[in-house]
């Protein structure tokens, strides 16, 4: 069994953090680092309770930010598989394993590809949208760039240059993974949307417009 | 015509105030050599076009605008346009850079703890 341990960014997530933390550990993770990402709430504090090793931002900067410092935080602590997992329970922590299957078999990276029907319309048609622009500007085709869901191989994750500090760094993985010729593959997972988790992560029009300048740009300073 | 020379002589002032204040700003170290001369190239072209107006039409022609005045404004937008941009990519590198410092920081914390 290789060493896993899941990255889990956070940002005012005090409602779920606990939870998330205790069914991450339920199911055999014991290794968590959680990033507080400048939360204003009790997020620092009850992360530290349940036992996972906090990172904190002394000021937000997002979830690009958050990942980057929780993966060299993975690396320092000697991780060889490193998976992301968002705070906000919408994943089922049973999906993980698929993803280190998939690193098992020798890929670099895995993604979780969110086919709950579930998903509203409105938030499906921007993030198509996004996976198309990815598409476009960095020339790979994912299925669900924007998903939360990720393994990396220790290999693949100290390649993976991140850059961008927000949402757009989910466009810019698929970037990387690109760039570095990193081998991936996509594994269907489930997404649970509760009511709390749709308030939380919802990308609006604007943001993914945001997003996508952000994405030029990285293009451009490159 | 006295007009024209009155507007000739205030440009002047103008422009040889903004070239002073470049060149200060240089030999305080507040821009780098690269922006120095751009600046006061462009200073230096607005002089002349303010002593020789006529020159503008003459551009304008060769550029096919017409009017030297049209001239001025497309160059003007396009000046804009581009420092707007050199400002954001400036912006997002500093926002990149703060991000770099603020994870440093979370990292050397917790390693002291």
């Amino acid at each position: 069994m290789k060493n896993v341990t899941v990255v889990v960014p956070a940002y005012n997530e005090e409602k779920t953090i606990s939870k998330a933390i205790k069914i991450l550990k339920n199911h055999g993770y014991n290794s968590v680092i959680v990033v507080d990402d400048g939360s204003k709430d009790n997020t620092y504090e009850l992360a530290l309770k349940e036992g996972a090793k906090v990172y904190r931002h002394i000021i937000n900067r997002g979830l690009g930010g958050a990942l980057n410092t929780g993966i060299s935080a993975s690396l320092m602590n000697g991780a060889e598989f490193i998976v992301t997992f968002d705070a906000d329970l919408q994943h089922n922590p049973k999906d993980i394993k698929k993803l280190i299957d998939a690193l098992n078999l020798g890929y670099d990276v895995a993604i979780g590809n969110r086919i709950n029907k579930n998903m509203p319309l409105i938030r499906r048609i921007g993030n198509k949208g996004l996976d198309f622009f990815t598409w476009i500007i960095f020339g790979k085709y994912v299925h669900d760039t924007q998903s939360g869901l990720r393994a990396f191989t220790r290999n693949a994750a100290s390649k993976i240059n991140l850059r961008t500090n927000r949402m757009e760094v989910s466009s810019e993985i698929i970037r990387e993974v690109s760039i570095n010729k990193l081998k991936l593959r996509e594994v269907p997972i489930d997404a649970i949307y509760t009511e709390y988790s749709q308030s939380k992560g919802n990308t609006s029009f604007i943001d993914g417009i945001k997003i996508l300048t952000k994405l030029m740009f990285r293009r451009i300073m490159e | 015509m006295n007009n024209t020379i009155i507007l000739q002589v205030l440009g002047i002032i103008v422009v040889s105030l903004i070239m002073i204040l470049v060149f200060r700003m240089y030999f305080k170290r507040k821009i780098i050599l690269a922006d120095f001369i751009v600046w006061e190239f462009f200073w230096a072209l607005v002089g002349i076009l303010v002593l020789a107006p006529a020159l503008m039409t003459d551009i304008a022609k060769v550029v096919g605008v017409g009017r030297g005045v049209d001239a001025i404004i497309y160059f003007a937008l396009f000046l804009l346009f581009y420092l707007i941009f050199k400002l954001s990519v400036r912006v997002e590198k500093l926002d990149q850079d703060i991000t770099k410092v603020v994870k440093e920081i979370a990292l050397k914390e917790k390693k002291r703890k």
